[in-house]
């Protein structure tokens, strides 16, 4: 009878033990992929600001490139080297090679 | 007592079995509680939860859209926007104004007591610097002051400074179009509006967060008719007449003849976009498209090209120019020098004001508006350019002689710049209408919109435009505007000198000095108008006006190989 009674307590305390254990092997692989996503929102935000950032420089390069080949700039530099504008008729046209047939361009 | 021993140690077990029992209960319970209370958090509130969460820290600020570029017809970026950082604050949420103030005055570079007086105010939102460098922002953002922020914005950068400024115009700091092209196209160049989030910390700063394509609502890009080689040399060349002359502004346009295309619009004395607000607003006026003045002489060969079109004269017809004084009712008309026969090619060579009224008395005042009107005086030329003044022609009775006179010569009438270079180029296509050209294409996310060109319907006869093209040229080889003449090519146009109304009178000692020109004359490229006003050191179209045509008219035939059919 005590037997028995041990027996059935050790079954019931083995299946709440397991149900406890899968709970908890659950939950944590619940919370583990949730941790998992936060983690890689950061890091896909991470990526998204660097993404934001270099295409705000990309539009101030740009900006910066076309300020540093305004024609004015180029001209005082040009000066500065000494260079003028060529006088009328100094400016000589070459005539457009032109490509054998069948020749590689 | 063995007995009692033995069942001792069988209560003893089964109670330290119960007990177990108890606690592996306990625990279990705990951990399903635990677990639950997981998937509560993590599964079943996570959203609500995610979404308070996100609503503490996030904080949504309205970004203007990233305004379209503007570029010349080569690609040279004349306009164009960037995403830059202002610096805010928020008063009521600082620790200590003062130390706040000291800290931003030294990031910032400004003046700390003008700082510290603002921030001094009980207000939620002080703009503390607007448009800082990203090395300003990363100062700031380094201190971490409560109560103080970065906020994206837009900015409207013009990285060749001055150049085209009036035309091109400008956008304010909210990023609207306010001046030039940019008000005129500030529909298609501004886009949409879009929503940036922003991440706040515990302290309510606010941290840049660029998420999202911020690019996605961009407004269209602009390509200009302009060519920013042609514009800025004839901006060195205008800013060189200035000092030369000592004039009060300077205008110059330049037209391609057979498009319409505005190749170069220039004005003397410019300003810097960039800084606007520090700029004198008097310059912001595009004077090409708004500003209307007596053309004088520079009108004459159109009056002239009418009376040839309507058949009232021919163009060796002799015509008396009285030694250089004509009394017309109450009024004596004066040639600038005298001059007896002369033939309608020499009326317009040597610039008669009598020869010119008396060809306009054959032509009559009805035909005479009329015809100008015709040739697009006293209206818009439908550019499309804001604010484009129409000039001043009034009707005239059959017996007003003495405005008639006037008109013929170019005075009672105003006209733009920009009508001038319409007008001229419709000469020199050969008599057909031109619309000036701004814009050759706009480039959107849907696709490209091709402007139209400006090339429209007749009005006078190939033979009438000819006849006067010859006339023109004669003026450049051996009449009023020879130095206008070119080296290598031919040219064709016409002088003017007007004297400036002041306090409804004309004035002896105030001038408005022009030409119109055109080259080569056989086929015409380019359409150049040149007006100074108030030239000091000489005042007559001839020697202030022309030396400008022929250096900007060289460089784009020779340099920029327009003369041998070379694609501007």
């Amino acid at each position: 009878m005590v037997n028995t009674r041990v027996r059935g307590g050790g079954l019931l305390l083995r299946v709440l033990l397991a149900s406890a254990v899968g709970i908890s092997v659950g939950s944590g692989l619940l919370v583990w992929t949730r941790t998992e996503i936060v983690s890689l929102h950061y890091r896909l935000t991470r990526l998204t600001d660097l993404e934001a950032k270099l295409r705000r420089d990309v539009e101030m390069l740009r900006v910066e490139a076309a300020a540093l080949a305004a024609p004015r700039r180029i001209e005082a530099k040009a000066r500065a080297l000494g260079l003028r504008y060529p006088d009328a008729g100094q400016v000589i046209r070459l005539p457009r090679f032109q490509v054998a047939a069948g020749a590689p361009e | 007592m063995r007995e009692r021993r033995v069942a001792h140690k069988r209560r003893s077990a089964a109670l330290q079995r119960r007990r177990l029992g108890i606690l592996a209960g306990f625990c279990m319970l705990g951990f399903t509680a635990l677990g639950l209370r997981a998937v509560q958090l993590q599964a079943l509130d996570a959203e609500w939860l995610s979404a308070r969460a996100h609503a503490q820290r996030q904080a949504t600020v309205r970004l203007g859209p990233l305004r379209g570029e503007i570029r010349d017809r080569h690609g040279t970026l004349l306009a164009g926007s960037a995403t830059v950082s202002s610096v805010a604050a928020s008063p009521r949420r600082m620790v200590d104004g003062q130390r706040t103030a000291a800290a931003l005055a030294r990031a910032l570079s400004l003046p700390q007591g003008a700082l510290r007086k603002r921030l001094d105010s009980r207000r939620s939102f002080v703009w503390v610097k607007r448009w800082v460098s990203p090395e300003e922002a990363e100062r700031v953002q380094e201190l971490g002051l409560a109560g103080v922020s970065l906020h994206p914005e837009r900015k409207r950068f013009y990285p060749n400074r001055g150049m085209a400024a009036p035309y091109l115009g400008f956008a304010g700091r909210d990023g609207e179009g306010l001046t030039g092209l940019e008000l005129a196209f500030d529909i298609a160049l501004r886009g949409a509006s879009t929503s940036l989030p922003l991440l706040r910390n515990a302290h309510g700063q606010t941290l840049i967060h660029w998420e999202g394509d911020t690019h996605a609502r961009s407004g269209a890009r602009i390509v200009l008719a302009l060519d920013a080689r042609l514009q800025h040399f004839a901006e060195n060349a205008l800013a060189d007449a200035i000092q030369r002359t000592r004039a009060k502004h300077a205008t110059l346009i330049a037209l391609d003849p057979w498009s319409g295309d505005v190749l170069a619009l220039v004005q003397r004395p410019t300003f810097d976009p960039n800084r606007f607000w520090r700029e004198d607003p008097r310059n912001f006026r595009t004077r090409a498209f708004v500003d209307s003045f007596e053309p004088g002489s520079t009108l004459k060969p159109f009056g002239i090209a009418l009376a040839l079109e309507a058949g009232a004269v021919k163009a060796g017809d002799r015509f008396d120019c009285e030694g250089g004084i004509w009394p017309v009712r109450n009024r004596i008309i004066h040639d600038f020098k005298p001059h007896e026969v002369l033939t309608v090619r020499d009326i317009v060579r040597l610039s008669s004001n009598i020869g010119a009224a008396k060809v306009a008395d054959r032509l009559g005042s009805e035909r005479l508006v009329s015809g100008l009107q015709r040739l697009g005086f006293g209206a818009i030329t439908g550019s499309g350019f804001p604010g484009e003044a129409p000039g001043i022609l009034k009707p005239l009775r059959k017996s007003q002689a003495v405005e008639r006179a006037n008109l013929a010569f170019g005075q009672g009438i105003a006209v733009t710049a920009v009508q001038l270079a319409a007008a001229g180029a419709m000469i020199a296509n050969g008599g057909r209408r031109v619309w000036p050209r701004l814009v050759l294409r706009l480039e959107g996310p849907a696709g490209s919109l091709e402007w139209p060109s400006g090339l429209g319907e007749r009005v006078l006869s190939q033979a009438t435009a000819d006849e006067i093209k010859k006339m023109l040229h004669s003026v450049v080889a051996n009449g009023t505007g020879k130095a206008a003449a070119l080296p290598h090519h031919s040219a064709a146009g016409k002088t003017g000198t007007a004297q400036k109304v002041v306090n409804g009178r004309y004035s002896m000692d105030r001038y408005v000095a022009s030409f119109i020109g055109f080259a080569p004359v056989q086929h015409p490229r380019l359409v150049v108008v040149v007006v100074l006003d108030e030239p000091r050191a000489a005042h007559t179209g001839g020697v202030v006006a022309a030396p400008v045509f022929r250096e900007v008219t060289s460089f784009a035939l020779e340099q920029l190989r327009l003369a041998e059919g070379g694609a501007i």
